[in-house]
């Protein structure tokens, strides 16, 4: 009776064990599409027996457990990190080689028309409309250096807003992770399911993490982590968040600024990286040349117009205002407002005859002079070199971008093959699962069975 | 390895984005019939592309002042064969009183046809083409010569500086002229005053005056035939010129259409193999959706 007793127990414990296996079974189904999820699985252990001649108690869950990679996730952290910066160059990008446009839609083909209308003033110097025709391309060349230098400017000024956007984000989730932490040394129980759900969000807080800014991690004895920027300068530290500023240097460039510490040398990849060498390297890098080669068209346009006569004979003023320097030269580009208020005033000739139009011959030809970069390129080439940069510096950050979009994908899909839940699989284990509640059930029963006709006979 | 539902969404969705834009990126050349819409497209071939363009637009230039100046010396040259003709003229009329045969009413009315010639040339040599003189040199705006009040002719008012114009990068031609060229040379006197000096010794039956005068409007006619071969070399260099400038455009254009536009039968077949891929995984994320073990417990 002893035995028939103890075997209804070990059915009842066994009935138990399999259900909870169903359990995890609908847990890991319920998550199939949980971000960050790993896949759980039931640990069943055999109850020992009591004495030699014992068959044994039946089976107890043993434990559950999420099944994660440690190596996959930190290699999944560096390679979302690096996709980031350089999605973040490609998209910043993206918006500079649009506004350039196609062959002859920007500053080139001002550049053409301007030259130009100077061809068709030594065609007729003395002519009103030609003169008002050099006016009017001067103008739109200057609009044309304008638009685009404050293009490049408001693209700088978008990654400063997304850099911000991006700071905010990295301490939310510093911060978020940081009470991961504080909630994981309370939970304690490496084995509970609270547990694994905490591990679970705080892997997917550092995969966002990593997305925005390269971090390092350190796995805590209590299972949190410790989370560092670049040579170890913390983000996380424990139950801390480390908030990240960011703020501007005297000379327009960004900071990165830790407990009041410039770490900016520390914060590399992710968006936080890429967009930095978006706004402080690659766009000032673009406005610097564009300046150049405003510079270089006003300078080498007044040098020749200066040394002309307007239609009265009288000695030129520049055509364009004179720049203070280099730096700004696209922006602050103009047609000096004189001659745009007296036509006559645009020099066509190098002598005071009316007539004579070296000086507007001699503009035209600059468009074919190599007076840029020591008297290497012409305009239409430093413009050219300009779009070539650019477009360049796109195509490579794209082409990087899909390598990095590619390795994240395979290390994702690493990670799904070690803590990815598959249907299939779980359909199959609930079969089991079911299967063997039905075989342990039915076990109940026939013990049930003979235990009531072992009663009835001591009732007999 | 185990393949989990997530892993197969994975490779299926990065399959249908990247033949999704593969697909969007030929469909825009297609569309657009252009390869290089922006310069990350083909950075190396927007550069050649915008160098190219310059180019062709230098060359549009070029060839527009050279018909331009065409045009002008065309002008130029019939205003120089009317020079060449009232000059051969001057020279007819003036050898009639050559010699003691002619009477003074003949002497007088060659007299008066040189006199006639010499208003003519004077309307010649004050040509204007579009509001500007063609003889006065850089002084465009001015006469080269006008008619004083005592009737006679003044000295050259125009600029000893000429007027071209570019018809290429290195190659000019002067489309405003110093009438001194014609009617001065080396002389001492201009071909009015010489003239003029030819009708007195006409009247005077001054047979040295005429034979000087006769010999200073031959002087004349020989400028103004050296001349006009000059510009009528000019304007053969501008057809040979204009020439050489379509073909160098043509050239051009060739190269700009090779860097910017989209081979239109392989962007078409390109489109169609982006499309299939694109419905391939399409299908393939259907298909393999469809069933689990599930649909068999």
């Amino acid at each position: 009776m002893a035995g028939l007793l103890g075997s209804l127990s070990a059915a009842a414990r066994a009935m138990n064990a399999q259900a909870m296996g169903l359990q995890v079974v609908g847990e890991n189904i319920a998550n199939v599409n949980t971000p960050g999820y790993a896949r759980r699985v039931v640990d069943l252990a055999a109850v020992p027996p009591e004495s030699r001649w014992s068959a044994g108690n039946g089976v107890e869950v043993a434990g559950i457990r999420s099944i994660r990679d440690m190596l996959v996730e930190v290699r999944l952290l560096q390679e979302v990190s690096a996709h980031g910066e350089q999605a973040a160059l490609a998209d910043g990008l993206g918006a500079i080689d649009a506004m350039l446009g196609r062959p002859g839609e920007s500053i080139d083909g001002a550049l053409t028309a301007f030259f130009d209308a100077f061809s068709e003033l030594a065609d007729n110097p003395t002519s009103a409309s030609a003169r008002q025709g050099v006016l009017a391309q001067g103008a739109s060349l200057a609009d044309g250096f304008h638009d685009l230098s404050s293009r490049l400017a408001d693209a700088r000024f978008d990654a400063d807003s997304r850099l911000a956007e991006a700071v905010g984000r990295v301490n939310t989730l510093a911060g978020e992770i940081a009470s991961l932490n504080a909630s994981i040394g309370i939970a304690g129980d490496r084995d509970s399911t609270t547990l694994m759900e905490l591990r679970d969000r705080q892997m997917q807080a550092l995969q966002e993490l990593s997305e925005l800014v390269q971090v390092h991690t350190i796995a805590r004895e209590d299972g949190g982590f410790e989370v560092t920027l670049g040579n170890g300068r913390p983000l996380v530290a424990g139950v801390h968040a480390v908030p990240l500023a960011v703020s501007r240097n005297a000379d327009g460039t960004i900071a990165f600024l830790s407990q009041d510490v410039d770490v900016t040398q520390e914060v590399t990849g992710g968006r936080l990286g890429g967009l930095r060498q978006l706004r402080d390297k690659l766009i000032p890098g673009y406005q610097s040349r564009l300046d150049t080669l405003a510079s270089g068209v006003v300078t080498q346009v007044n040098l020749l117009h200066e040394a002309g006569f307007d239609l009265d004979g009288n000695e030129a003023r520049p055509f364009f205002t004179p720049l203070s320097g280099t730096a700004g030269a696209a922006t602050s580009i103009e047609v000096n407002p004189e001659l745009t208020a007296n036509a006559r005033l645009v020099a066509a000739a190098t002598t005071a005859e009316a007539g004579d139009n070296g000086a507007a011959r001699a503009i035209a030809a600059l468009r074919g002079a190599r007076v840029l970069d020591d008297g290497t390129a012409t305009f239409a080439e430093g413009f050219g070199n300009f779009a070539y940069r650019v477009g360049a510096d796109r195509a490579l950050a794209m082409q990087r971008e899909a390598g990095c979009a590619e390795a994240v994908r395979q290390v994702r899909n690493l990670r799904e093959s070690v803590s990815g839940v598959s249907i299939d699989e779980e359909a199959a284990l609930m079969m089991k699962f079911q299967r063997a509640y039905q075989a342990n059930a039915r076990y109940f029963q026939s013990v049930d069975a003979a235990i009531q006709t072992l009663l009835q006979l001591v009732g007999a | 390895m185990r393949v989990t539902s997530n892993s197969e969404f994975l490779s299926t969705m990065a399959s249908i984005e990247r033949a999704a834009a593969e697909l969007a990126k030929v469909q825009g050349q297609v569309s657009s019939g252009r390869r290089v819409n922006a310069p990350s497209d083909d950075p190396a071939a927007a550069n050649r592309a915008i160098v190219e363009r310059a180019d062709i637009g230098a060359i549009d230039r070029y060839v527009r002042t050279a018909q331009s100046a065409a045009s002008r010396l065309a002008a130029v040259d019939s205003v120089v064969s009317d020079i060449v003709e009232r000059l051969t003229a001057a020279r007819a009329s003036a050898s009639v009183a050559i010699g003691t045969v002619a009477t003074a009413s003949q002497r007088e009315a060659a007299a008066k046809e040189l006199e006639a010639i010499a208003d003519a040339l004077l309307s010649d040599v004050n040509t204007s083409l579009r509001g500007t003189y063609v003889f006065s040199g850089a002084a465009v705006l001015g006469a080269p010569y006008v008619r004083l009040a005592d009737g006679t002719v003044s000295a050259y008012q125009g600029s000893a500086d000429t007027v071209s114009v570019d018809i290429d990068a290195q190659r000019s031609v002067r489309v405003a002229f110093d009438a001194r060229e014609i009617t001065v040379g080396a002389d001492a006197e201009d071909v009015f005053t010489c003239i003029s000096g030819l009708v007195t010794a006409i009247r005077s039956n001054d047979q040295a005056g005429i034979s000087s005068g006769i010999d200073g409007v031959g002087r004349a006619l020989d400028r103004a035939i050296a001349f006009q071969t000059g510009t009528g070399t000019d304007l053969a260099n501008i057809s040979d010129e204009t020439l050489r400038m379509g073909a160098l455009r043509r050239a051009a254009v060739t190269r700009v259409s090779q860097d910017e536009d989209a081979n239109m039968t392989e962007a078409v077949a390109k489109m169609a193999r982006a499309d299939t891929a694109y419905e391939a995984a399409l299908a393939a994320l259907g298909t393999r959706s469809r069933q689990t073990l599930l649909d068999y417990l």
